[in-house]
């Protein structure tokens, strides 16, 4: 029961509508806050979380081996393997939506919109700035959900590939003790029984006291 | 014609002989050592007579894997021990004749025949061993053979023995954990009969299992504590007739009236040559799930009554590679 709960829990953790929540929540803060200390704080995070991204995907791309596995099992271990590169380039997408998101947020707008009448029809841009602000704050929450969500995946890839190649290690020595073990017929040449050996002899050797 | 026997584990304990000692080398260089008449051991089986327990019986390391093989990853090699001018207890008539008792007659054998007490087989691989003792020839009389040969050969320091640790694991397979508590089981023993009516079997049987339980009983371990002869007398009336008397020794480390665990190197040296049945090990509060030596049963062939050398040697060889294969011992073979 317990694992079910803990696997919705963390499906819906990773569903777009706590994303969104999270967007609004960032944009609802006060209009320039990410374009001080905070937004210094942030870049450096997603900086960091953008960095170990492709270190990981080379990490796994480098553990694809035929050692010890059957076609079918590289077919699949391929297939997991573009899956986990997918997901993994998509927290690299969603760190740059971010990034994004936090230089629109943090951008300085001098300019004064005002408000145009074309063809009749009003349209007022003098509060363009701070939709754009909010709209960047409400990317950089949003995104930065998103791979914060998906970042587990990086140490899931880092520990996926030490297994993959303890797995190759081990096949490699024990390949290496069968070809160090001597065969049957080795065995037969260096300790074979010598002539004679276990020869039935007739009772008649033996005398009674 | 087969035969299941337990191919068991040994490693060298290296303690006292430097970390980079390694046996297999050792036993060739002592093999392959000049003797005063400008042969070497490896020329002749006679050169590997010795005299082991100076009791008229010697062990002789009779059969050895052929030289050109040495700089190979396995030692192999056959054990046996003979009983010099042995006399052969049997019964000559048929057991189906009508008689008050069978006539049991001491037989003499041939001058140059000698009676095979039994047969060991064993490899080494670096410092791992694995073998299959014989009927009297353990892996204890492989360590004393070993310390004697190296010894000689000036491999070994006087005075330090060769000594083959067991590998111990919980039932389950897993490490074992350092205990706290050591149980051993002394020999039980059992009252002796009262009706007369004993099977020649029987007998044998009572007197071989006495054989090899010498100064392991219960009484002995009794006395050994400073029980007098008349108690331990008096302790014998009181087994009822087809009872037995069972006693366990139990050793535990204290400090502060804390139990102090029990290093597993300990263990595997000082109950490598006891039956796992024998023994109890309680660690971490929990009795362990058995306890097991790193053992495996394999189907031997058989010629008569003698293990087939090449077929031992091979299943010897595959217990280790499979022992090696699964990680249960730290053996690369080369």
């Amino acid at each position: 029961m317990g694992v079910i709960w803990e696997d919705r829990l963390q499906i819906w953790l990773r569903s777009w509508p706590v994303f969104c929540l999270a967007g609004s929540l960032v944009s609802l803060l006060p209009s320039g806050i990410l374009a001080g200390d905070i937004g210094r704080i942030v870049t450096t995070f997603l900086g960091l979380l953008a960095a170990s991204i492709l270190p990981t995907i080379s990490l796994i791309v480098g553990s694809m081996s035929a050692t010890g596995r059957s076609v079918k099992g590289i077919n699949e271990l391929h297939d997991e393997f573009v899956h986990l590169v997918g997901e993994l380039f998509s927290v690299l997408g969603w760190t740059m939506v971010a990034i994004v998101g936090l230089a629109v947020a943090s951008a300085d707008i001098n300019y004064q919109f005002g408000t145009y009448e074309p063809f009749g029809i009003l349209f007022d841009f003098s509060s363009l700035p701070d939709v754009l602000k909010g709209a960047g704050q409400f990317a950089v929450g949003y995104a930065s959900a998103a791979a914060l969500a998906q970042f587990s995946l990086v140490p899931k890839s880092i520990l996926k590939a030490l297994e993959l190649r303890h797995h190759i290690a081990v096949d490699e020595a024990r390949r290496k003790i069968s070809e160090n073990v001597p065969s049957a017929d080795g065995i037969q040449k260096i300790f074979g029984a010598k002539q004679g050996f276990g020869e039935v002899k007739p009772v008649s050797i033996v005398e009674k006291l | 014609m087969s035969k299941t026997s337990s191919v068991q584990y040994r490693h060298l304990k290296t303690e006292n002989l430097g970390t980079k000692s390694d046996l297999k080398s050792l036993i060739v260089e002592a093999l392959l050592r000049s003797q005063a008449d400008g042969r070497s051991l490896s020329q002749s089986a006679k050169l590997r007579k010795i005299d082991l327990d100076q009791d008229g019986s010697v062990v002789i390391l009779n059969k050895i894997s052929d030289p050109s093989s040495w700089v190979g990853p396995v030692f192999a090699g056959q054990l046996i021990q003979l009983e010099l001018g042995t006399l052969l207890p049997a019964v000559t008539q048929s057991l189906d004749d009508d008689t008050d008792e069978f006539l049991l007659e001491n037989l003499q054998l041939g001058e140059q025949t000698q009676i095979l007490k039994g047969a060991m087989y064993f490899a080494i691989v670096g410092n791992h061993v694995a073998l299959i003792e014989g009927q009297s020839v353990k892996s204890r009389t492989l360590e004393r053979y070993l310390t004697r040969i190296l010894q000689d050969a000036a491999r070994l320091e006087a005075g330090t023995p060769v000594i083959l640790t067991a590998k111990f694991a919980s039932g389950d397979g897993k490490a074992l954990e350092a205990p706290t508590e050591v149980t051993v089981r002394a020999a039980p023993v059992k009252a002796s009969s009262q009706d007369g009516a004993q099977g020649i079997h029987e007998i044998v049987e009572r007197e071989a299992a006495r054989a090899k339980e010498a100064g392991h009983t219960v009484f002995d371990v009794l006395a050994t504590l400073g029980w007098d002869r008349t108690a331990i007398e008096r302790l014998k009336k009181d087994i009822p007739s087809g009872g037995w008397i069972e006693g366990f020794f139990k050793v535990v480390i204290k400090a502060n009236r804390a139990k102090r665990p029990i290093s597993r190197a300990t263990i595997e040296e000082a109950l490598r040559n006891i039956d796992p049945a024998d023994l109890g090990l309680r660690g971490e509060g929990s009795e362990k799930n058995g306890i097991v030596k790193l053992s495996t049963p394999r189907s031997v062939k058989t010629k008569g009554q003698l293990l087939d050398p090449t077929d031992a040697m091979l299943q010897i060889v595959e217990a280790l590679k499979e022992w090696a294969s699964s990680g249960k011992i730290d053996c690369k073979f080369g």
